[in-house]
């Protein structure tokens, strides 16, 4: 691990790889600092922002240092979630499928047959970036000229990653398939997915999706 | 029932400290955009420094308060009148029932702030009522009954004079040294330039046009970023991400404005001169206690 300054708001952490930065953010979510005020991560990197009126730069820097990191009980801590997808209602599934080289069926056995981990969540709230994806379905490009709106729900995939939009946004991502679950509820505060978790994707059909339509994620405690 | 929107202005919402805890749910902190000027007008109608009060952005909303209310706009020296005339920044009023509340345009600096005494009601969410939206034609913001003693902030006071150029103090940002020519400090041609911010600056971040600084060679992954995060363009342009800024961003990173300068940040309007100054992340520390306590002291005195 590497400690370095954002700037006067937080120390940032340079992890060795994901998983070294996902047990961090677990670990300082777990058992926070007195003058930590908020933890993020994304992909390797985890910043740790502290309250300036409580602590300088150094203090905060060399408490990190000191800290142990190896609690082996925190690294287990991350939840699984089952995405029900229907892949029948991804729009560019035939254009990634000929853009890999595999079928359909092909194509929707590998995307729900990867566990994913939760590397970072941003874009818009509770956007959850999954990754990574198995060689056969990496790198898809971004589309040419991205939509003007992609429907809450829709999920997309690129490069190596995949993921949920959360929110209708515009966007460049291939959709592959579609969830009817809400993933996060900014109104309600409720956002059950957080980076170190895993994510896999359940196909269902449209009949399902129709039944399912905006009911929110079960939570799932980790076994 | 309280204020009654009759116009909406330019961005117009409802603020308070914002969601400092929640940005790895992908949530912007949000809130006050220019924190000092928000808590002194709170301080002045006797609030509580984290009350909620309603941001204006520019060109302000028209409001009919539907009954008595004490209030001050506290920030760029906005034109604010009544039916009964114009008012001052920095100075509280009371609105009689009926009586319609104009906030103009401002000839300098970009946000102040309404300040009622009880501040304004709002819904938590993630453990901030600051909206998530703009306020619109027909709504109702509201907020209880007062009325106050006549106070005003010393006139002259340094929150009430802006500017239209704009020096930012910054330390390095995390790919400082990847951009070319960055060998020991920043690439000549951020650290001697005159910026000017262009009409493509919201709350989500203030948009820079000036020469292209030539941005490292390498993809960097996503990584967390923050207010007063400077980052960089392919096109070699610079942004400085603002309160609403995205949490997480990709492209590389050449300074952060220290957080003593954020409010500042919030005051720079379309067409405004911005120059960077690299200073120690000891100076960084010790400017953010001196405002804080200057603040505080502010607070105090005005609310005593």
């Amino acid at each position: 691990m590497e400690f370095l300054p954002l700037g006067d708001q937080a120390v940032m952490i340079a992890c060795r790889d994901e998983q070294e930065a996902s047990a961090a953010a677990l670990s300082l979510r777990h058992d926070p600092f007195a003058w930590q005020i908020d933890v993020v991560q994304a992909y390797l990197r985890v910043a740790v922002f502290y309250d300036l009126r409580r602590i300088r730069f150094q203090q905060a820097i060399d408490a990190l240092r000191e800290r142990n990191w190896t609690n082996e009980n925190v690294r287990a801590a991350g939840r699984i979630h089952v995405v029900p997808c229907c892949y029948e209602m991804g729009l560019d599934l035939e254009r990634i499928a000929q853009h890999v080289g595999l079928d359909r069926d092909a194509v929707i056995a590998t995307h729900c047959g990867t566990v994913y981990a939760v590397y970072a969540i941003g874009f818009c709230p509770g956007f959850p970036y999954l990754g990574y994806l198995p060689d056969p379905l990496a790198n898809v490009p971004r589309l040419a000229s991205p939509r003007l709106r992609v429907e809450a729900g829709s999920v997309g995939l690129t490069g190596r990653q995949t993921g949920v939009y959360t929110e209708a946004r515009p966007g460049g991502w291939s959709i592959i398939g579609r969830t009817p679950l809400l993933l996060c509820d900014l109104a309600e505060s409720w956002f059950p997915i957080r980076t170190g978790d895993r994510v896999k994707f359940e196909r269902i059909d449209e009949s399902d999706f129709a039944m399912l339509k905006g009911e929110r994620l079960p939570i799932r405690h980790p076994s | 029932m309280s204020f009654a929107v009759l116009a909406a202005g330019v961005e117009s919402r409802l603020v308070d400290a914002g969601r400092t805890s929640t940005r790895g749910f992908g949530v912007p902190i949000g809130g006050a955009a220019d924190r000092r000027s928000w808590r002194l007008g709170n301080a002045l109608v006797g609030n509580a420094s984290d009350a909620l009060a309603l941001e204006v952005a520019l060109a302000g909303p028209t409001l009919r308060a539907e009954h008595a209310m004490h209030a001050v706009v506290f920030g760029a020296p906005f034109v604010v009148s009544t039916d009964r005339g114009s008012l001052v920044v920095g100075k509280t009023f009371d609105l009689e029932p009926g009586e319609t509340l104009r906030i103009g345009g401002t000839p300098a600096g970009v946000r102040a702030y309404l300040c009622v005494h009880g501040g304004f009601e709002g819904r938590e969410i993630l453990g901030s009522r600051s909206a998530l939206q703009p306020i619109h034609v027909g709504e109702t913001l509201a907020c209880a009954e007062s009325r106050g003693r006549i106070r005003s902030a010393p006139l002259d006071h340094p929150s009430l004079r802006l500017l239209d150029s704009w020096t930012l103090r910054v330390l390095p940002g995390l790919q400082r040294r990847q951009f070319p020519g960055a060998a020991r400090d920043f690439p000549p041609l951020f650290a001697a330039s005159v910026f000017r911010a262009t009409n493509a600056s919201n709350r989500m971040g203030v948009r820079l046009e000036g020469p292209p600084i030539a941005i490292p060679p390498d993809e960097i992954s996503s990584e967390p970023v923050c207010p007063g995060t400077i980052q960089t363009t392919r096109d070699g342009q610079c942004i400085v991400l603002g309160i609403d800024g995205q949490t997480i961003g990709g492209y590389p990173k050449l300074a952060q404005v220290i957080q003593a300068d954020l409010d500042a940040l919030a005051q720079i309007r379309p067409g405004d001169e911005v120059r960077f100054v690299s200073c120690s992340i000891q100076e960084a520390e010790a400017a953010f206690r001196s405002r804080e306590a200057e603040t505080r002291e502010w607070e105090t005195r005005w609310s005593a």
